[in-house]
């Protein structure tokens, strides 16, 4: 279990926030700002106890501004109200990472996180004009919007975790909501053909929103099949899905996840990879990059497989979160990590982590949130291993996996964050640049009372 | 802890679970805790079933922080049902005497009255006799019949004017015992079901106003393995197959917004029925931005406003914020609804109300 | 101190011109070594000693495959724009202006090296650089598209006038080099609804290399320079016209004359639409939702002064100190 922390607060207003901060400051207590908890690299977590402030009582939402297309938000607003809300008034953030359900403005802004759609509107980073915080000194700030002169210190903040400030409100770009989208499926012959497809479509400046290109493993786990939707609660079930099934899986777990080794190798017999495409706005020019895209995707020797693939993603694609209770309680262990890496990188990276962690868990990974220069990789691990080793298991596949991608030319992470998990990686990487990041630590947060231990720091 | 082993996998299942379903609670969107996030509750009952943390008076209350609106339910891919779930678990807590204040308050007003009003509710029966011809025995709910008689007489009239009367039926001074199932008193309330089965047992048929009671007799009776004899159906249903026969009048020209009831809609999956019905009534009707199955709920159920009262107001609160972008009145079929609404100091009319308006309206030249 | 003394502390690493003393660094340790001396003489970089990155003017790398390029922060954008020619990269269309600067004055300076991508957005056009902080330490930042490593630590260089940091190389995202131009020519009954047709056709994904508008009569005539794959210039061509009649919009006939003015300013949208109503020609580049570098008569942010920063001056003065 997470250390809890030695307090919670809920404040309603900056102000309150405000005098939060100065409290903690006085007496040196710990402040752990907090969201809805989504974040997976253990960055709320009250390492040194002290206070959580909840910042979920942050909660307005501002008219739309139709001329400048924006909107203000507060930070404790929870990704889906907002998205909703703004969809009912004819506008879209076009923010949707897989927490969307129980992530908020503030999370996504001290995270520096990315949604789904990220390849055409961009990270959380790229849609802000700017940020009101309360800093670790107890000071009220409000970046300015462009144009501006010196450094624009939004992008010194955003991604800071906590550890140099609460965000309260971030005035957000907003698009109106799609008039079209255009959904694609492909099946290419191999990882590496997959990847310059989606190389070349930047460089002919085609903007998908959705690019996800399924490894081998991962392609055959998607399958054809629709998603499958429960209309039965579990408690329901017959008694063969409710106990017989958990049951052996509990026991056979340890002796095949426990040992994965065999199927990893297993999967090198896998070829097949999966691209799936959704391109979006103005309808005739969805289509047209749609088809744009098939010209290409089958230059390089993909089958294209009509639109379902891609609509089967859309249907399904918060699908993975409520995957992890059933592997939890079958005593089983699954995580997922991700980096991003230029386009020269990225197949090295995927091959040096499959490699390595092969021995310890099974390992797929997609490759998402693409760009001119690179994508992303998104690597999912599931293991087991006997009683009360679980947690050695897991956190050596976790450095041994980290350590793999960096060393092949990834970087520490696209969109998760650094919280703990990532702490130590993050400082290596940085090298004397840690040294940057510490001043910023020192000028924002000199007490040094902001969430400690996270980054680093 | 036996009302609750049944659910032992929903609990895990919410226990593991990275809290999915977060925002959709209208519980903790307004405590804005994590302790009446579903998770939050659901790991409480898990861990207690599990013997890793014993009950106590916080998980207690925990347990109760719960409209049993199932909203959760409709963005859980489990399809798990924390409400049901829950509210085993507040069994726990009576056989503890951990359970809160309001809850069990409820509960020694429901073992004196067989309600939970504390009222006789056959003389409020008795004051309706129909005096024609009535196709349908009807069961208005007992929020209706001590809080709420005009909608009665309401819904009377609207049911005669659409061709389908309606006659208050001897079996509604009964309640449907939705109390004892919302506190977690499960042996009480099969006793109190099944006897209100046997009351019903000459009827071929109920026609039922209040969408808790609904609710209720049709999906949770057969949960406790209580047949009933009578088909139940709602007054919506009726009136809504009925429309052919309604009047022929142009809607008044007003802009209102639904509010679906939980147990109408996620409960009945009636969502069409009311809208339509209203749709006949006035010209414009407003959708939320979360309607539908994914709909806010209105802080009524599930005995929170006995247990967390201020709680329960802002629930309402929120969700007319929801609904009212301009300032419309807000229309709906619950009558528990309405009442949260009016206590959040926001204007709402039941549907039934609505249509009896229409059908008082004058036609225009 | 005097300018002898600093000349003999500061060695080959200096030079004296006509101007005064500049310090020649050829690597991140003589660049360290320099602040190191002024440190130790409480000179602050830029006043006595000006900073000469001239030895960093070299085209280091360039990765095709992801289409960046390692420059030295010495070497100026228009040299740099003419290397990349032969290798099919191109930096975009950058302003007259911008082009005369070199790559550290871009990044550093008030353009803050930023640059329009598709769906109206702006991004530095630096993937990651090498820099030396005041304490002579050295930033490198990753080399990878996005991160959620925490903050971006290219903000200490990005506009922040070589204060924080000084920055020696930087990788720079190009693109490949057109292979189409065309320009879309259209007239619209106000300035609002051009602009308007601007944002919208910038939100679909059009990436304009720039545009030229003016008030003609009672129309605002626009003319915006589309470059880049031959269909995808097609694609913003068809962006454009698409949202042009609902907008009361039409094509328009003739080329408007360029600004009298040369100077560059970054505006807003409302700024430009001020200029326009004054009945100023406007050439805007690096268009984006947020607004875009003018050339001609518009208010805004001045491209070719130091202004009084918004924010972050603190964070240089205080934390960083020392003697950039």
């Amino acid at each position: 279990m997470p250390p809890p922390p030695d307090l919670v607060v809920w404040p309603s207003t900056e102000e309150e926030v405000q005098a939060v901060i100065a409290v903690a400051r006085r007496r040196k207590l710990p402040v752990i700002p907090y969201g809805a908890g989504s974040g997976v690299c253990g960055g709320t977590w009250a390492t040194h106890g002290g206070v959580a402030l909840d910042l979920k009582r942050l909660d307005r939402i501002g008219p739309v501004d139709a001329t400048a297309r924006t909107v203000d938000a507060e930070a404790g607003v929870m990704g889906e109200t907002l998205e909703r809300r703004l969809a009912s008034e004819g506008w879209q953030l076009g923010h949707t990472p897989s927490s969307i359900y129980m992530s908020t403005v503030g999370g996504w802004l001290a995270a520096r996180s990315a949604g789904q759609l990220s390849s055409r509107w961009g990270k959380i980073e790229d849609m802000v004009l700017s940020v009101r915080a309360v800093l670790g000194t107890g000071e009220r700030l409000e970046t300015p919007e462009r144009p501006f002169s010196g450094p624009d210190v939004a992008q010194l903040l955003i991604g800071s975790e906590g550890t140099l400030c609460a965000f309260t409100r971030a005035r957000l770009r907003v698009f109106p909501l799609p008039e079209g989208r255009a959904f694609h499926g492909y099946d290419f012959k191999t990882v590496a053909d997959g990847l310059e497809a989606i190389r070349v479509m930047f460089r002919a400046g085609l903007r998908p929103s959705v690019v996800r290109l399924y490894d081998p493993f991962d392609t055959a786990i998607v399958g054809d099949k629709p998603p499958h939707v429960s209309t039965t609660s579990p408690s329901q079930a017959p008694a063969l899905s409710r106990e017989l099934l958990p049951a052996l899986f509990r026991v056979l777990a340890p002796q095949t996840l426990g040992r994965p080794g065999l199927m990893n190798r297993a999967t090198h017999l896998l070829r097949k990879s999966r691209l799936v495409l959704v391109f979006e706005g103005e309808a005739a020019r969805a289509a047209d990059e749609d088809a744009a895209a098939r010209t290409l995707c089958q230059r390089l020797g993909a089958v294209s497989l009509g639109p379902q693939p891609a609509e089967k993603w859309l249907a399904s694609r918060y699908d993975v979160s409520y995957r992890m209770s059933k592997v939890f309680e079958g005593g089983a262990f699954a995580d997922t990590f991700e980096v991003a890496a230029p386009w020269e990188r990225v197949y090295e990276v995927y091959q040096k982590v499959r490699e390595a962690v092969a021995a310890h868990a099974f390992v797929l990974c997609h490759f998402s949130h693409a760009y001119l220069e690179g994508c992303s990789l998104y690597f999912s691990f599931v293991g087991a291993a006997p009683l009360g080793q679980e947690r050695e298991r897991y956190e050596s596949i976790w450095r041994i996996a980290l350590s793999a991608a960096q060393s092949a030319g990834a970087n520490v992470s696209h969109h998760h964050g650094v919280g703990l998990l990532k702490a130590r990686a993050l400082q290596e990487s940085l090298g004397e640049g840690r040294h940057a990041l510490k001043m910023l630590k020192d000028f924002f947060d000199p007490d040094g009372i902001m969430n400690p231990g996270k980054l680093g720091l | 802890m036996k009302p609750m082993e049944q659910h032992a996998r929903e609990y895990s299942f919410c226990a593991y679970c990275p809290k999915v379903c977060r925002f959709s609670c209208p519980v903790s969107e307004s405590t804005k805790t994590e302790t009446t996030s579903t998770w939050g509750k659901m790991t409480a009952a898990h861990l207690a079933l599990t013997h890793q943390r014993p009950l106590d008076e916080g998980s207690a209350k925990a347990l109760h922080a719960c409209t049993g609106c199932m909203r959760c339910t409709e963005f859980c891919k489990h399809h798990n049902q924390p409400a049901g779930a829950l509210f085993a678990a507040r069994s726990a807590t009576i056989a503890k005497g951990l359970q809160p204040a309001g809850a069990a308050s409820t509960l020694a007003t429901f073992a004196q009255s067989q309600n939970p009003f504390g009222r006789q509710l056959a003389p409020l029966v008795a004051a309706w006799k129909a005096e024609t011809p009535v196709r349908y025995p009807f069961f208005p709910g007992c929020t209706a019949l001590v809080k709420r008689s005009e909608l009665i007489d309401q819904t009377l009239a609207v049911a005669s004017a659409f061709g389908a009367p309606l006659g208050v039926s001897r079996a509604a001074a009964r309640c449907c015992g939705y109390p004892l199932y919302a506190a977690g008193a499960f042996e009480l309330f099969q006793a109190h079901a099944r006897a209100f089965a046997e009351t019903i047992e000459a009827y071929p048929e109920l026609v039922v106003k209040d969408p808790s009671c609904a609710f209720t007799l049709k999906v949770i009776y057969p949960r406790f393995e209580v047949k009933m004899p009578a088909r139940i159906r709602t007054v919506y249903e009726v009136l809504d197959e009925n429309l052919p026969h309604a009047p022929v009048k142009p809607p008044m020209e007003e802009a209102v917004a639904y509010h679906d009831a939980c147990h109408l809609g996620r409960g009945l999956q009636q969502y069409d029925e009311p809208r339509r019905l209203l749709r006949r009534a006035v010209s414009s009707v407003r959708e939320a931005p979360s309607s539908g199955a994914e709909g806010g709920c209105s802080g009524g159920g599930g005995l929170l406003p006995r247990t967390l009262q201020e709680t329960s107001v802002d629930v309402a609160r929120r969700q007319a914020a929801e609904l009212q972008q301009d300032g419309e009145t807000i229309v709906t079929a619950c009558p528990t609804s309405r009442r949260m609404f009016e206590r959040a100091g926001r204007q709402s009319e039941d549907l039934l109300a609505v249509l009896k308006r229409w059908l008082d309206t004058k036609e225009g030249p | 101190m005097s300018s002898s003394e600093l000349r003999h502390a500061l060695g080959p690493m200096c030079v004296d011109s006509p101007d005064g003393l500049y310090a020649c660094p050829r690597s991140a340790r003589e660049l360290t070594e320099v602040l190191a001396v002024l440190r130790a003489h409480g000179v602050a970089l830029g006043r006595e000693v000006k900073l000469s990155r001239g030895a960093f003017d070299r085209l280091e790398a360039v990765e095709p495959k992801s289409c960046t390029v390692l420059a030295g922060a010495g070497l100026v954008l228009a040299d740099l724009e003419r290397l990349l020619h032969p290798h099919a990269f191109t930096l975009g269309t950058l302003s007259p202006h911008a082009l005369t600067l070199t790559v550290a004055e871009f990044l550093e300076g008030p353009y803050a090296g930023l640059k329009p991508v598709p769906v109206g957005r702006l991004e530095p056009i630096s993937i990651s650089l090498e820099a030396v902080l005041a304490d002579g330490r050295q930033l490198k930042t990753h080399f990878s598209p996005r991160s959620a490593a925490g903050p971006d630590l290219s903000a200490l260089v990005l506009g922040a006038h070589g204060r924080i940091a000084v920055v020696l190389k930087a990788r720079l995202r190009c693109l490949p080099l057109p292979e189409a131009r065309q320009v879309v020519r259209l007239s619209f009954p106000s300035v609002e609804a051009a602009l308007d047709g601007v944002r919208a056709a910038l939100a679909d994904g059009c990436c304009p290399a720039r545009a030229r508008a003016q008030k003609v009569q009672q129309r605002t005539v626009l003319e915006v320079e589309l470059a880049g794959a031959l269909d995808g210039v097609a694609r913003d061509a068809q962006s454009l016209q698409h949202r042009a009649p609902t907008l009361g919009g039409r094509p328009a006939g003739e080329a408007l004359h360029p600004p009298a003015t040369p100077h560059e300013h970054e505006c807003s949208w409302p700024a430009v639409a001020r200029a326009l109503d004054h009945g100023e020609v406007l050439d805007l580049y690096r268009l984006s939702l947020h607004g875009a570098i003018v050339a001609g008569g518009a208010g805004g942010l001045g491209l070719d002064a130091p202004a009084r920063w918004a924010h972050g001056a603190g964070l240089a003065a205080t934390v960083l100190g020392g003697p950039l």
